[in-house]
């Protein structure tokens, strides 16, 4: 028996996902703030007392156990990380501060300016200076870095962040810097840009190397405690680290590059929805949704791949510089606050009533509608069945909000206004779908919408009909999702080297010499963490785009070696993919910047279990009727238990299905299918 | 859909639905040509903007782009239908003429008409900031253009596609005139035509799934909700009269400054601003005169700037504000063949620090102190060879911030504001791409000390940039404004510091340069721009004092100056200052500038 685990560590719950040959166990226990050991343990007991084995023998035969932290997303926004300085080229103290400019709304001035991720004060220049083209322009000052090195020491510094100029085209000023660090400082962290994220653009390797710096010890000294306490019990592998490219890494080789960590949780959403889509429908074009309580998500997996992103942020203002997984968020969730402005025109969002006071309907105080009033108005949502019945909320409430806030000024009835604070949201969803496919060349038409959230299933099948979609995936439940993400995602580490040339007078050495490097990292890799020869794969892309031109599109490559043929057909893809991205595309020559390996080890196949039948009636019975709106007609609906349908269980709009985490609404002219993996399936 | 339009609330839903998918067609064009042109100008400074307009020219969408294309984009449209009576399917017209609505002839407005079953309905427009036009001289700003000959390729609404394909002559002619025409310019016009059409087809596409009675319909709700929301805007509002002048340098025939003169007339009860710039010098003999488009702009977005953001810039809305303009004034409408290359930027950030300025002095929470001016050596044209490419020629405008925010009621300067005309919106080139792009080094660009102007809500200091060729001389074209006439502050504020550009020699000496000029900069030398401050907004004395002590840690402000302008002493302490209370209150106090004091309370973050 081999068994596969997942743990997830939130705020309020921890929750452990357990796939083994024969079943698939998920439990939930309370989170022990500040005390990681007893909560881990208690959910870890859970686990074996549901399948009825001891934690030993459990741990004996599991052979993964993923786990994805918050632990320095959450350290970021909260301001709670070590107190950093930053070494930069003499002349440039303000990268960090100044940003790369550009301001969001440009009209509006009631925002201040945001202080820049490493105070100014603690920043400090070094004499110095590369060229472009990596050359020594100014020999490195050594008695400057004594200087800034005397005085990190004096201030209540504990990690050291160094990006200097152009140090990832010649690093060796700051591998000087490194050592001399190493030898006056031993105590304090530092980190290297070249080494955390060599690319171009001074702005983005400096702020992705500071926020390094600044998490190192905390996410060092966490991840070794959360493996002590597996090791106390016997489990002797290393666990895996969900990471931001939607890999996992074991502990001891994401310590060395904790920015990975950062925001990784989501990235396992499309990882899942892919997997689950890849296993229900053999489809590999995905567009993975969450739709929650305040926001919605949305992520891009296009063959099998996931789209990847260098312009995420932390928070709202410190960019993470590396290329992570992209998704994309907007402020629309089950409980965004619904309001009417002087033009009679509707605004849904971004301000979130949360879960306290949350939506009016359920009555903590909450008096402003939302989207979930609206979906309970339209009979969407039950009074009596609401999370399976677990809590209360009121119609009336519903509508009182409703009518004060949007009916009235509108001047319309209840349900026209519910009907359209729901219509809004749809829109809004949409556009932030379209942001992330259309607008960049993609055509939703042939992709699969999966996902979850709390408030998805109300929504999701109006979503995919204003993106031409016809196939939707709803996994049991988005929790259970984000852990399958883990279970099945692969071992990944990207590494990336700047290297310079042109597709009409092409550096056959440079390049070849470059994924070479490339492919020694991998190896390495593959080695350190003793992946076997036939489970390994190594994906590589140029970063390339026309002379001239500022941003870069990335090309996979044919092969891993360079000869005539595959220059040849890298062009041809750039002009493809220029082509699908920006609707034209020229004869020019292709100018190419960087390369980078995508090295990959694929560690276990699908976990996703066939669900057991349940004990249940041949056809699906409804266990109540409801008066429900769709396009402003009433219609009388039939509403489901989930839990009681079974595979052959077969329904077709309009319907409702509920279930103890969520409902799921099937308009007219869409039908529903339970599916083998315990997902639904809704075609249009 | 047809019943459904009856009930008054799928009528709202409409508004709110077309008007998101509306916004998204800007949205979308403004994203592809982002990512997708050539010069750093448009892709990374991002000096464009993306708009659809009605057939006849009444302004209905546009993005987020820089504020001296808002409200103005629609004269360009306006000029083109007049010139033309068989516009078709499938055209591209072209307009840099600012005598035919445009800003400035180094911007090109691309601009295609959307069709529905044969009726013209929309514009679909994009209007970009090109890396060279073809002047003179290696710059797109000819300060000493008094006239359109001095300028370079005027287009004044000319047809430059037809039925989706490039009309040749017109391409070739572009092409053979300007410089890089084929490796810079034609990349740089392919994407804004790409953006265009996709514009074209997706508005076309919105009006196939809804038909055309609802869109003609939502035309009108789209209007109407601006000017109700506008109404709404003015009616809180102080009715008041107010004037303002703010001053501009030196310029050819204004050997004294020149000053810019607004008036300000708000009606709350009428919803209604009237605002009068007619009363303002003659046009000067060079380029810096504005023109209708960029004089326009500039009361606009001066306005928005005060009012919610929320408020759609459309038709409706700037229904509500009456401008009074002369003709043949150095702002206001030129007289053909007047010099207007620089009609966007100096003149221009005068014209709109005037209208903060009467507003400010209104009072009420509206309008700011005043903010830099011009475009010196941190937004310069380069120009030049790069030995690392055989000597290929290099020109384009390079774009790093300026600071100079205005102190604003509540906050303090923008860092990155640059200036008001592009009000922070133009992103900041990276030091790394332009030095891989050319053979330029750059020596220093950091935050200037002690240049903002103190205030309650102290403006944003000034930078300082220094850089120069790396092995060939380079041509260097720029604007300074801040040189004599400090950005003023308003409501007690004072003003930011001067600006000044230097050239320093293969000695290391420092040489004074004109502050409008192009020098050629020989390999060993640099130029060094050092850039004015933003005004400030209320008291100085009345800003917080912690906050007075973590600019004092961070070098914005020198100790000194913390006591002289603020009235803050600090005592130096082990790990650095500490506010010494007693010290503070009573110079604070000792002023007797008020009775009690009004100073702002509350800790800033320690960063």
């Amino acid at each position: 028996m081999t068994t596969n685990v997942s743990i997830d560590i939130g705020g309020t719950f921890t929750d452990l996902y357990l796939v083994s040959d024969a079943e698939t166990i998920s439990t939930k226990v309370p989170t022990t703030e500040g005390d990681l050991s007893t909560g881990l343990m208690n959910v870890i007991e859970s686990a074996a007392a549901a399948k009825g084995i001891s934690v030993e023998s459990l741990l004996d035969s599991t052979v993964r156990i993923v786990h994805g932290t918050t632990v320095a997303t959450n350290a970021i926004i909260e301001d709670d990380t070590a107190t950093t300085a930053l070494i930069c080229t003499n002349g440039f103290r303000d990268i960090l501060w100044f940003r790369e400019g550009g301001k969001q709304n440009p009209y509006d001035w009631d925002v201040d300016y945001p202080d820049p991720y490493v105070p100014r004060s603690l920043t400090f220049g070094v004499d110095e200076r590369m060229t472009a083209e990596g050359t020594v322009r100014r020999d490195l000052d050594e008695d400057s870095v004594h200087e800034v090195v005397a005085e990190i020491e004096r201030r209540d510094v504990s990690a050291v962040a160094v990006s200097l100029l152009w140090a990832q085209v010649n690093p060796e000023h700051e591998r000087r810097i490194g050592e001399i660090l190493d030898e006056r400082l031993p105590e304090v962290e530092y980190s290297l840009s070249h080494q955390v994220n060599p690319v171009i653009r001074e702005y983005r390797r400096t702020s992705s190397t500071a926020i390094d710096a600044s998490i190192q010890s905390l996410v060092g000294d966490y991840l070794s405690k959360f493996q002590s306490i597996l090791e106390r019990r016997g489990y002797e592998r290393s666990p895996l680290i969900v990471t931001a490219n939607g890999g996992v890494m074991p502990v001891e080789e994401v310590i060395q590059v904790p920015i990975w960590t950062v925001d990784s949780g989501p990235t396992m959403l499309p990882v899942a929805a892919n997997e689950y889509v890849q296993y229900t429908l053999d489809r590999a074009n995905v567009i993975a949704l969450d739709m929650g309580g305040t926001s919605f998500d949305v992520s891009v997996v296009s063959e099998g791949k996931v789209s990847r992103t260098r312009d995420a942020t932390v928070g709202e203002d410190y960019a993470l510089g590396i290329e992570k997984t992209e998704i994309t968020s907007v402020g629309s969730g089950g409980g965004s606050i619904a309001t009417v402005d002087d033009g009679n025109r509707i605004h849904v969002g971004p301000e979130s009533a949360g879960a306290v006071p949350g939506p009016a309907c359920y009555l903590r105080g909450g008096k402003r509608p939302t989207v979930t009033d609206a979906a309970l108005v339209l009979g969407y949502l039950s009074e009596d069945h609401f999370l399976g019945g677990k809590m209360d909320i009121s119609e009336a409430a519903a509508r009182e909000a409703i009518d004060e806030h949007v009916a009235a000024p509108l001047g319309t009835d209840t349900v026209d206004a519910a009907q359209v604070i729901y219509s809004t949201t749809i829109q809004d969803v949409t556009n932030s779908i379209k942001d992330v496919t259309i607008s960049n060349g993609i055509d939703p038409r042939e992709y699969v919408i999966a996902g979850g959230g709390g408030a998805l299933g109300m929504h999701v099948v109006p979503i995919a009909e204003a993106m031409g979609i016809n196939d939707i995936i709803l996994p049991p439940n988005a929790g259970v999702m984000s852990a399958v993400g883990g279970i099945v995602s692969d071992l990944v580490r990207d590494f990336s080297i700047s290297a310079h040339t042109r597709s009409d007078e092409f550096d056959y050495d440079l390049v070849t010499d470059t994924l070479e490097e490339l492919r020694r990292k991998s190896q390495r890799f593959f080695e350190r963490n003793a992946i076997p020869d036939e489970k390994r794969s190594v994906n590589y892309y140029g970063e390339g785009r026309y002379p001239n031109q500022v941003w870069e599109l990335h090309v996979q490559l044919p092969e891993d070696t360079i000869t005539e043929d595959s220059v040849a057909s890298i062009v041809d893809r750039f002009h493809a993919l220029h082509e699908d991205t920006y609707g034209f595309s020229t004869d020019e020559p292709i100018e190419f910047l960087a390369w980078r390996a995508e090295a990959r080890s694929r560690l276990e196949t699908s976990s996703i279990r066939s669900r057991s039948e349940n004990d249940v009636p041949d056809e699906p019975v409804p266990y109540e009727t409801r008066t429900a709106y769709f396009e402003g007609e009433p219609y009388e609906v039939d509403a489901y238990e989930g839990p009681l349908l079974n595979v052959d269980h077969s329904i077709s709009g309009p319907a409702i299905v509920d279930t103890s985490t969520t409902t799921i609404v099937v308009p007219p002219s869409s039908d529903l299918e339970p599916t083998q993996t315990g997902a639904l399936h809704i075609s249009r | 859909m047809e019943t459904d339009r009856e009930t008054p609330a799928i009528d709202e839903y409409l508004l709110t639905v077309l008007s998101k998918k509306f916004e998204s067609v800007t949205r979308d064009m403004t994203h592809s040509l982002l990512r997708s042109a050539r010069s750093g100008v448009i892709s990374v400074a991002r000096d464009f903007s993306s708009a659809i307009t009605l057939y006849d020219g009444r302004q209905f969408m546009i993005d987020e782009g820089i504020p001296v294309h808002v409200g103005n984009i629609g004269l360009v449209p306006e000029h083109t239908i007049d010139c033309f009576d068989d516009v078709a399917e499938g055209d591209c017209f072209l307009t840099n003429s600012p005598f035919y609505g445009n800003s400035h002839h180094a911007d090109f407005t691309l601009h295609a008409p959307v069709f529905h079953d044969g009726e013209p309905l929309f514009w679909s427009i994009n209007r970009a900031h090109q890396a060279d036009v073809g002047a003179p001289e290696p710059s797109t700003y000819l300060p000493e253009g008094a006239e359109v000959y001095d300028e370079g390729l005027h287009f004044p609404s000319v047809r430059i596609q037809e039925d989706y394909e490039d009309r040749d002559d017109i391409v070739r002619m572009c092409k053979q005139n300007i410089r890089l025409g084929e490796q810079q310019w034609y990349g740089d016009y392919r994407a804004q035509v790409a953006a265009v059409r996709s514009g074209e087809r997706t508005i076309q596409e919105i009006i196939d799934e809804y038909g055309i009675d609802v869109i003609t319909e939502f035309i009108d709700a789209w209007l109407s909700y601006g000017e109700t929301m506008m109404r709404a805007e003015i009616s809180e509002l102080p009715s008041a009269e107010s004037e303002y002048t703010s001053y501009h340098d030196p310029l050819p025939g204004a050997p004294d400054g020149v000053p810019i003169t607004v008036s300000f007339e708000i009606d709350a009860d009428a919803e209604r601003i009237d605002v009068d710039i007619s009363d303002n010098i003659d046009t000067l003999p060079c380029g810096f005169n504005l023109c209708e488009a960029t004089s326009v702009a500039a009361i606009y977005s001066g306005i928005f700037n005060s009012i919610d953001s929320k408020v759609p810039h459309n038709h409706g809305s700037l229904g509500r504000i009456h401008v009074e303009m002369g003709e043949g004034n150095v702002v206001g409408k030129p007289e053909y063949p007047t010099g207007t290359s620089v009609a966007t930027t100096n003149i221009c950030d005068a014209l709109f620090n005037a209208v903060h300025g009467a507003l400010g002095k209104i009072g009420s929470n509206i309008g700011c102190a005043e903010g830099n001016v011009g475009m010196g050596a941190y937004g310069a044209s380069i120009a030049g060879t790069d030995f690392r490419r055989d000597g290929a020629e290099y020109v384009n405008q390079i774009l790093f911030t300026s600071g100079g925010g205005p102190g604003v009621p509540g906050h303090d300067g923008w860092l990155t504001y640059g200036s008001p005309d592009a009000g922070g919106v133009l992103r900041r080139d990276s030091i790394e791409i332009d030095e891989m792009k050319h053979p330029i080094l750059f020596e220093r660009n950091e935050v200037r000390q002690d240049t903002e102007g103190p205030g309650q809500w102290r403006g944003s200091p000034g930078i300082v940039i220094e850089y120069g060729p790396r092995e060939d001389p380079m041509t260097i074209t720029y604007l300074s404004g801040g040189t004599e006439f400090r950005p003023q502050g308003i409501r007690g504020g004072k003003p930011g510091a001067l600006e000044t550009t230097e050239k320093r020699t293969e000695a290391g000496d420092l040489v004074e340069l004109s502050p409008i000029g192009t020098e050629t900069i020989a390999p060993g030398e640099t130029i060094v721009g050092r850039k004015s401050g933003g005004g400030g907004y209320g008291d100085p004395y009345d800003r917080n004092r912690h906050s007075v002590l973590k600019d004092v840690r961070r070098d914005i402000v020198s100790v000194t100056r913390a006591r002289e302008e603020y009235g803050v002493v600090l005592v130096e302490t082990e790990d650095g200052y500490a506010i010494d209370s007693d010290a503070t209150n009573d110079r604070r106090g000792r002023t007797n500038r008020r009775d009690a004091t009004s100073e702002t309370e509350g800790e800033p973050d320690d960063n």
